[in-house]
This record gives structure tokens, sequence and C-alpha cells, in this order.
């Protein structure tokens, strides 16, 4: 058989940064090949350079045999390659069948819009793939899963040959991923060349025919599905890090903060919990547990309804982030290049943001302090920059959140809340990251750690606190903490929020 | 490598490059250009829009904008010249006083205001500024009652008008003072922007204002704080623009806003927020002077004038958009 | 520029603050016209129809001196004909704000509207809509093109031109042989365009006739007197004193000038237009009178009150006798008449 599309030789370099080297793959028709491995091993900048979002800076991309030059996304997907993004591309206040022909809708002879025509042959497409969604349907009114499907018809309807799936089954349940697989199942009986990438392991041999395994930016393994064990591609994927990082002891000592039935209202309520000097306390539960927003009312970024905060004992009343930096209290936060750094200014002003007025003579800034700070921290956490003034969204993601941390160690912060301190890095920084934590908090400090990683939750918590919509349902100490535990405190109570 | 590096320096700084161009370009079009006397006058008439600028600058690094400065420049002109009048002030010490004062409170009034609006009552600033621009227009001619406000003595002209060190040459004299007063204006608010913890507030919040939050930034106040500024600069060109030509016109500034926001696009502050400069502001301002006055010298048509102006800015920005996306 | 970025937002807020205070002036006239009738039985039958009349004045725009002296003349005119509070309003020198208003009036069942066309092209749709609901329309000031004569019953308004011609002959006459002239216009009104037209022609007259001037590429200061300092400053440097005499279309930009001369020391003088009281004093002042040395007077009020007399005239009469343009002669103002100016 021949291989549909080729990469050969493709590497890609972003300034300071090397994502992808010497990356060559042969895709074929009416298989679906798994492209697997840790956050930022190079998977979605090789999609990226498929779909020519990005150019690469060597190499080549062959479809049906014949270089690609493509010149932007609209080229490559006038060629037939789709790529359905994880964040799906869909137009909330269109209907379903305006999205599906969106820039491409059938047009009457006289150039005015066929609706009837537009509207039917989307109906059409939903029907064949056995879905029960109306057309005419405002895209805002549905689900997740079935945005997603919306996706894939879209690309049906445009009768792709190269299908890019980038983590389709991250928010969806399991029956929503199996009517997917379906569909995914359809698209390769059809010939199309099927590209998936995921983070799930268990998915591999239910629909996948081929599987690449990227570390660093390289691939260091291809596989056939059928052919090896989960257990060979998890090693491979990890490499020997894998268990680098062992739990250490820790004793807690003072405590630090007490919260007592926090609650704002429609969002959570009777939250409280404690945290002490020298242990990370993790907060565990799905994706919208309402964890994020305990933490952002306790650092004052939003108003509580009521409750009490207590720090080293004292009642205490934050107004806002000011307030509780001032009472050393810092907060990392979940999207790091959305609220948690200044991605067009360099290492130094990110450090310095927070801290600026405390070290600043008579309102100016205290330069020689800032440089020197900086350069303190870019050597003790080891980030890797040409130097200082290295703007952060040319960083990793890694190094991002070693700046993050660096700016609440300068500011000399007791209590450290970090908000999924490691989505998104790789697993070489993870174990740093790990060992940066335990650190601080051997030094005296304390962590409230939010976390959805079940695995880095096991190897890095001393207690656990679970949370499901927006109510804490249980507290884990040091030997209760398992899988099991976590994933029954962390399962919605009732099931009327089940949409089916 | 030296040649990239030369072509790098160039695309850079593609607003000293079109400067330097307009500089040749008129010096060889017409001999009075470089006299001493004209490049003295070339300075003198960048000032207004140098000083407007200079507060823009802030808001417009913090994503936001202010057009109502040219009708705000209209109301402290007048109140300068009514309150020398109400106090009968003589002496050019106490008249300089009142009018610095007039400009610089007045400015800071009409700031708060927009800055309180647009921080704490969460207007837009384009349609708050646009509203405000109208208002302002019609209060500047409620309180001149319809009229320029004259009869003003000698020593209102002398921040606007007049100039020091007198010569043989320069009868006179040579360095105007409405050129000292803006090199104080703008320099001070320079080192306030680059040096000081709040310039550096200003930019992040500019740059991403859920991040500045989160590093314990009043968002608002750095807002309000802004816009004061912006406030204060109008307040004091305006007092200056009624001193240049002795009397205080409700008309004064009109359309203003347009070439202090261009001179502040041409000297790369982006309108996105985020980046910018007040030093690199004043060459946009020097464009704009320089093709005014050499166009007059080199007696070009007042309508090809306008179309100059505009096709220069649009060159500029569009230079520096292609620059700019080529570093993405 | 501001004109064009802003005209979207403008044209909405206008047309919706318009609308609003249309009806509600409308709704005033309803309450006068029934004053008016309760009074109508002692009256006698000679102003019942003037009272009657709703009558709309649409100035080029009320910030400036000479609109306000205009609908003086006006407001005057209409007490002494007895014709019950007509409507004043400012079309803010702008072409689309003038239309609104017009058609705003059409629908309120106006009788007549007097305007003045500071944008003559613009405005004539709107006119020919007017005219075709039987609205009565006036010009004063500022009119149409000829070509559209047919649109209006009757114009008041100074000789723009004749007064530019004056100002050109007065500067023909007293600049000395070799020196230089120039003008500071405003070039986007027709009026202004029409002053500089006498000025220049004028001059080219006199230079085709033998007198050695230069005329300069006449600059415009849009009407910004710190613009027009800047113009003057710079032809002080370019010119020095071969610069002997400027013509400004108007009062503001002559004060601009003004300033600039008087701080470069210089010894050009200004003749202005339109004889504003500012205007006035300079050349009356000793000092300034040396710079400042002549202006051409309007009549304003003059103009407002003609009008009012020609559609008094007209709705009396149906008809208005004479010239279908009414031009109001410019006078010189130097510093020998200059006392009968002064208020």
């Amino acid at each position: 058989m021949r291989p549909f599309l080729q990469v050969k030789n493709i590497a890609k370099e972003f300034p300071g940064v090397k994502a992808l080297e010497d990356i060559s793959i042969d895709f074929y028709p009416g298989e679906c090949h798994a492209l697997v491995g840790e956050n930022g091993a190079g998977k979605s900048t090789l999609i990226k350079i498929i779909a020519s979002i990005y150019k690469p800076t060597r190499g080549e991309v062959f479809l049906d045999g014949k270089v690609c030059n493509f010149k932007s996304p609209k080229d490559a997907l006038d060629a037939g390659i789709a790529v359905i993004a994880q964040e799906t591309a869909i137009a909330p206040h269109l209907s379903v069948a305006e999205n599906m022909y969106l820039g491409c809708e059938p047009k009457k002879a006289n150039g005015m819009l066929n609706r009837k025509k537009m509207e039917s042959d989307a109906q059409e497409v939903l029907h064949e793939m056995g879905l029960e969604i109306d057309a005419h349907t405002l895209c805002a009114r549905l689900t997740a899963a079935q945005l997603q499907m919306v996706e894939i018809a879209k690309v049906i309807s445009k009768h792709a040959k190269v299908v890019v799936l980038d983590e389709p089954t991250s928010s969806l349940s399991e029956k929503e991923i199996e009517s997917l697989f379906e569909q995914v199942r359809k698209m390769k009986a059809a010939d199309t060349t099927m590209i998936y990438v995921t983070h799930r392991m268990a998915e591999l041999p239910v629909i996948c025919e081929r599987c690449s395994i990227f570390r660093d930016g390289l691939i260091v393994a291809e596989y056939k599905v059928d052919e090896v064990s989960e257990q060979t591609i998890v090693n491979s994927m990890v490499g020997r890090e894998l268990g680098a990082y062992v739990k250490p002891e820790h004793t807690a000592k003072e405590e630090i903060l007490r919260v007592e039935s926090l609650c704002q209202q429609g969002v959570f309520k009777n939250i409280s919990f404690h945290a002490n000097a020298g242990e990370i306390v993790a907060f565990s539960g799905l994706v919208g547990a309402g964890r994020t927003e305990v933490m952002e009312a306790i650092f004052g970024a939003t108003k509580i309804t009521s409750g009490k905060v207590f720090l080293y004992g004292e009642e205490v009343h934050i107004r806002n982030p000011e307030d509780a930096i001032s009472r050393k209290i810092g907060l990392a936060t979940e999207d790091r290049r959305r609220t948690g750094l200044l991605l067009k200014k360099s290492i130094q002003e990110n450090i310095a943001l927070p801290n600026l007025p405390f070290h600043a003579k008579k309102g100016f800034v205290n330069v020689p302090w800032e440089k020197e700070t900086s350069d303190v921290y870019m050597e003790k956490l080891k980030i890797k920059a040409p130097n200082i003034k290295t703007l952060c969204g040319n960083l990793s993601g890694g190094n991002q959140q070693k700046v993050i941390l660096s700016k609440w160690l300068a500011a000399g912060v007791k209590l450290l809340i970090l908000d999924e301190p490691t989505k998104g890095i790789d697993v070489n920084a993870r174990a740093e990251f790990y060992a940066l934590m335990n650190k601080f908090v051997e030094d005296g400090g304390c962590i409230v750690m939010v976390s959805s990683d079940m695995p880095e939750i096991i190897k890095v918590a001393d207690r656990v606190y679970v949370m499901s919509e927006g109510r804490q349902t249980g507290e884990l100490n040091r030997q209760e903490i398992n899988e099991l535990n976590l994933i029954s405190l962390a399962s919605p109570v009732s099931e009327e929020s089940d949409p089916n | 490598m030296k040649k990239a590096n030369i072509k790098q320096l160039a695309t850079d700084n593609i607003v000293i490059m079109v400067l330097i161009l307009l500089v040749v370009g008129f010096s060889i079009g017409n001999a009075t250009f470089l006299k001493p006397a004209n490049v003295i006058n070339l300075f003198g008439q960048m000032c207004l829009n140098a000083i407007l600028a200079t507060g823009l600058t802030y808001v417009i690094i913090l994503g936001g904008i202010d057009i109502s400065v040219g009708s705000a420049m209209a109301i402290t002109g007048i109140l300068a010249a009514k309150a020398v009048l109400a106090l009968g002030a003589q002496s050019t010490a106490v008249i300089i006083v009142i009018q610095i004062v007039v400009g610089v409170a007045g400015g800071a009034i009409i700031g708060l205001f927009i800055g309180w609006l647009v921080a704490y009552r969460r207007l837009v600033p384009m349609i708050c500024t646009l509203s405000l621009m109208q208002a302002f227009r019609g209060l500047a001619y409620i309180i001149s009652g319809g009229g320029p406000v004259y009869g003003l003595p000698n020593g209102f002209s002398l921040l606007g008008a007049g100039r020091l060190i007198r010569t043989e040459s320069f009868k006179m004299g040579i360095i105007p003072c409405i050129v000292i007063f803006t090199i104080i204006v703008v320099i001070f608010f320079h080192i306030i922007l680059t040096k000081t913890v709040f310039g550096r507030h200003v930019f992040a919040v500019g740059s991403n204002a859920s991040v500045a939050h989160m590093c314990g930034i009043d968002t608002k106040k750095v807002t309000l704080k802004s816009h004061t500024i912006c406030g204060i600069t109008a307040g004091l060109a305006g007092v200056i623009a009624a001193s240049k030509v002795n009397n205080g016109h409700p008309a004064s500034g009109d359309g203003y806003e347009m070439f202090a926001i261009a001179a502040t696009v041409l000297g790369g502050t982006s309108l996105a927020g985020g980046s910018g400069s007040v030093a690199r502001a004043m060459f946009g301002c020097a464009i704009i002077a320089i093709i005014n006055n050499g166009m007059t010298l080199m007696e070009i048509s007042a309508y090809w004038q306008k179309v100059v102006i505009g096709a220069i800015i649009i060159l500029a920005v569009m230079l520096d958009m292609a620059q700019k996306g080529k570093s993405e | 520029m501001k004109k064009k970025v802003l005209s979207a937002l403008m044209a909405t807020m206008m047309v919706v603050s318009l609308t609003a205070c249309g009806s509600g002036a409308a709704t005033e006239k309803e309450d006068s016209k029934e004053t008016a009738k309760t009074e109508q039985t002692e009256e006698t039958g000679e102003t019942k129809d003037l009272s009657e009349l709703k009558l709309a004045f649409i100035v080029g725009t009320e910030n400036d001196a000479f609109y306000q002296s205009v609908q003086a003349g006006i407001k005057a005119e209409c007490e002494k004909l007895g014709i019950s509070s007509p409507t004043m309003a400012d079309q803010q020198l702008d072409g689309s704000i003038c239309t609104d208003l017009i058609n705003n009036y059409v629908a309120a069942g106006y009788d007549g509207i007097a305007l003045s066309a500071n944008d003559p092209a613009g405005t004539v749709p709107a006119l020919q809509a007017a005219n075709a609901a039987g609205v009565k329309i006036f010009t004063f000031d500022c009119t149409l093109d000829d070509e559209y004569i047919d649109e209006y019953i009757s114009f008041v308004g100074s000789d723009n031109k004749a007064g530019g011609v004056t100002a050109g002959e007065y500067i023909a006459e007293h600049a000395p042989e070799g020196s230089k002239v120039g003008c500071i216009t405003y070039a986007s009104a027709q009026s202004t365009q029409d002053r500089q037209a006498g000025f220049e022609e004028t001059i080219q007259a006199a230079i085709d006739g033998g007198k050695d001037l230069t005329l300069i590429e006449s600059m415009d200061a849009d009407n910004d007197q710190s613009k027009a300092a800047d113009i003057m400053q710079n032809w002080v440097t370019q010119y020095g004193d071969e610069l002997s005499y400027i013509f400004v279309v108007g009062d503001p930009t002559g004060y601009g000038a003004l300033s600039a001369i008087q701080s470069a020391g210089s010894d050009t003088k200004i003749v202005g237009f339109d004889a504003g009281q500012t205007a006035c004093e300079y050349i009356a002042d000793p000092e300034v009178g040396k710079i400042w040395v002549a202006e051409v007077a309007q009549d304003p009020e003059g103009i407002g009150a003609g009008i009012v007399g020609k559609m008094a005239e007209y709705f009396q009469t149906g008809a208005v006798a004479g010239d279908k343009k009414d031009l109001i002669e410019c006078n010189l103002v130097t510093a020998e008449n200059v006392k009968d100016y002064l208020k």
C-alpha cells in the first residue's frame, strides 16, 4: 500500500526552542495513525505543520506523492486536509447547517445563498452519521460532544481525504466517545487517512492501526498497535524518567490557612479546609468542580458570599489580589498564557511585576534589584532562556511556569496556590517542577494545589480534598490517596446532571 | 552580518527614516527650510501636538483612547484666560502660575472624570470620549459666551509665543518658551512612564489586564491615573494654545485629537495596547509638523497638504505593521 | 478626517437626537398656534397669516459671532412682524445634518424654511424633496449654485465675492510695489471660498494691470487660530517684510495671524473679513491698528431681517418683488470709520 500523506525530515524551531527535529512519518489511507507523547513533545506542532498553520524550518510534506506548497491553512483545507482541534472552532450564534458550510455556502444561480439546499445537505450528512441533530439548531444550544460531532460532520461534508483529530475525547463521556469512534470507523472505511492525537493509551487498540511516539520533539518509536503492549508504549513515551521523582516525607508544621464554610452564590458552597506549613494539599475533582473558583476567591480575585478565611489563626478579609500578595499569598493560575504571564514582556518584567511596589524607591522602579533578582531565580530555577530579556511568549510551558514560580518566590510568599501547575508541561520539566515545590514546603512554605491529573496528585500530595459540582465531597490523608478513592469522591453525586 | 544589522536597524526605525527623508526632501526643495529661523519655527509648531501626544500615549498603551482632548483644550484655554482677567493679574510670573495651575487642575478634573467613567463605570473609551468631545465643545462655548475671551495682558502670551535670548539677528529671541515648556512636560511624563512602578503598571495593564489583576495591580486605579495624565496634558496644551494666540477661543483644538493620535501611532505605540513610548511619539509629531511647514514654504496647495499627511501616516503605519508581522 | 472616522456614529446619534428635537419643536408650534387662534378674534386680518406661519431658520453654526448676529436679526424682525416663535436650528456646518433638519421640518408640516446653504450641493436633494412637499425654501448668507436657482424663492446675503474684491482693491492700492501679498483661507465653506476668489482675482487683475505684486499660494487654516499662527510664522520666516499684506477670510484666522506677526515683530499688515467686535477694537487700537488695518464688514442683522422680510412678503402676496438674489453690500472698515462699528 502507498502512503497517502508523508512528512519527511520535518524540523521546526521557535526562538530559543526546538519544537521538532527530523520527523518522518508515512500515513496510509483507511488507517488511523496515533500520535502519542507527553504534552509539549511536539505532536501539536506537527499537526499545525500538516495543516499549514506553521511553516517547517526544514523538511517537506507530501500529499499523494506530491510536495505540498500550501501558502495558508485554507490551501491545505482545499486540498482535503481537515483538522478538528481540541477546542472546537464553531460559531455559537450560527446554526448547525451554517457552521457546516461556513465559507463554502451553496449558492443559487443569482449568487444568493441557497439556504434550502444548505440545510437539506447538512441534514443528510448528519443523518448518514446516525446523529439526531437538527440542522437548524443554534450551535450555542449543543453539548460539547454534539459540537464535536458537528465538526466531524463539517469535515465529512467537505469530503476531506486527511482528517486530524487532536485529543477529541478529552471532554467526552464514555458513551459519547463510543459514537465518536463509530464515526472514525466509518471514515476509515471510506479510505480516509486518519491522524489521531491522544493521551489515552487505552484508546489505541480500539481504533488505531499504527502509532508514533513523540518525546522532546523527536520520534522515539513507531509501532503497529496490535504488535505491542500498552506498557511498551508508555515506557517509550516517558523514557527513563518514570519514577524519577520520589515522593518525600513531609512533616506538617503550624497551620497557615484555614477556610470555614466558604460560599460563593451559584459557584461553590460550604468549603472548609486547612493547610499547614510544610505540606502540599491538593484539590482533586473533575474539570468544572469549582476548585479554581475557590482559589480565586481566597486570593481576593472574586468576592465571596459568606464564610471565613483565617491566616495563621487570625481571621482576614482579603479584598483583592493586592491584599493577598501583601499577606504573602501567591496564585499561579491555570491558564498561563491568558492570566499568568505577560507574553510580550521579558522574564525580568514578569518576575518583577507583583514585587515592584515593595522594592520601589519613591515610586521609581528599583532596576538593579529587578535585574539581580531575575538573574538569581533564572539560575536557581534553571530557566532555559538566552537571558532575562527574553520574552515570555517564546518560552516553553515548563519555563513559563518557572517564571511564574519565580515571581512568587521573589515576593516571599508563604502560601502558594498552584492551579493545574503542570498542565501542558513535559515529563522532565514536571519532575523538575515537583522538586521545586518540594523545596518550597521543606523551607516552611505551604502549597495548595489544584490538579485534575490523578497520577500527579498521587505522586505529590500529602493530603487531598475532593470537590464535585461546587461542593466538598471528602478529605483523604496520605494513606488514603489512591485512584479508586479519588474517582469515587469526584463523581457527581446525583445523575440529574447527566445530559442523556 | 553587518549588512543584516543595518537592514534590521532601518526596519526597526522606519519612522525615523521617513523623518530623515522628509528633511532631506524639503531642504533640497526649499532654501528657507533649513534656515535657523525656520528650524526654530518648526520646533515651536510641533509643541501643541507633542504635549497632547504625551498624555495620549498613556491611554493608548492601556489599550484605550481619548478623542475628547481637542475639546478639553478649548475649556482650559478659556478658563485660563477668564481666570487671568478675573484676578486682574498683570505680572508675568503670576500669569504663568495661573496658566499652569488652570491647565493642570482643569485638565486633571476632566481626566479624572473620563477615567472614572472608563474604569469604574466601564464605559468603552471610544464612545465615552466621543460623547464628551461634543459635550466639552459645547461647554467651551457656554463658558466663553460664544466668542473669544480677549483683552489679555501681554504676559499671557509669553508661554505660547514668547522667545528667550535675543540677539542682533534674532531680535524676537532664539528659543521659544513653548519649546522649553514642552520639553519639560515630555521628559517628565516620559520618565514617569519608563522609570516608575506606575509606568510599569500601565504597560502591564495594557498588555493583559487579567494578568495584571492577578499580580496585585489595581487595574482601575491605573486606568484612572492614566486618563488623568492625559487630561493634564490636554489641559496644558489648551492653555498653551490660548497663550500662543493671546486669547481663549471656544473653537480651539478642534480636530487636534486626530493629529495627536496619528503622532502617537507613528511613534510606534500600538493601538492594541501594551507597548509604546512618549519619546518616540515625538518623531511622529516632528513628521506632521515638517510636512505642514515644508509644504507651506514650498507653496503647495492646502488641499494637497491634507492628502500628503494622510498618505504618509498610512504609509508609515503600513510599513510598521509589515515589520511587526515579520517578527511574529 | 475626524468627520470621516466618526460619521457612522455621529449620523446615528444625530438622527436620533434631531428627530427628537424636531418633534419637540413641532408640538411647541401646535401650542403656539392655539394661543394664536384664541387671540385671532381681536386681531386685525393683516397679521393673521403671519402669526400662523411655521417657519424654520437654519444657520451655518451657532458657534460663530456672525451667525449669532444673523439670528438676532431674524428674531427681531419676526417679533416686529408678529411671527410667533420661529424655530432656530444649527446645521453645525455639516451638509448631512442640514439635510436631516430640512427633512424633519418638512415632515412636521412647516410652511417655510430659510437656510444658509453652507454645503449647497449636499442639501439640494433635501430641498427638492421639500419643494415637492410644498414647503417654501429661502436662502441667506450662502446659496445654491445657479443651476438650482429654481429650488428657492429668494436669497439674501452678503456679496462675499464682492467683499473679497473690496479687500483686494484695498490691498492692491496700499501694498508697496515689489512686495508680496497672500491669503489665509478656510477652504471648506462656499462663502470663504468666494472671498478668497474675489481677492485673488482682484490682485491678479492689478498685477496684469501693471502693479508689481506677487500673489503667494493661499493656505488653509481650517478656521483654527493656532494653525493660522503657524502658517503666518512660516510666511514671515520665508518672505520676511517682503510680505506686505495678508487677507484673512474670517476673524478667528486673523487672531492667529496677528499673534504670529506680533511675536515675530514683522511689518506685515492684515485685512480681515467679518468685522466682529474684537477685530473692530483691534483696528481702533493705536498699537494693534498698525497691523490690523482694515476689515470687510458684513451686515449680519440686515441679512437676518432681510430674509424674514422676504418670507413675510411671499406669504402675504404670493410672490417676492425685485431680484431673486438680494446681495447686501460689504463695507470697508478702516481706522477712519471704525467708530461706527464699535458698540
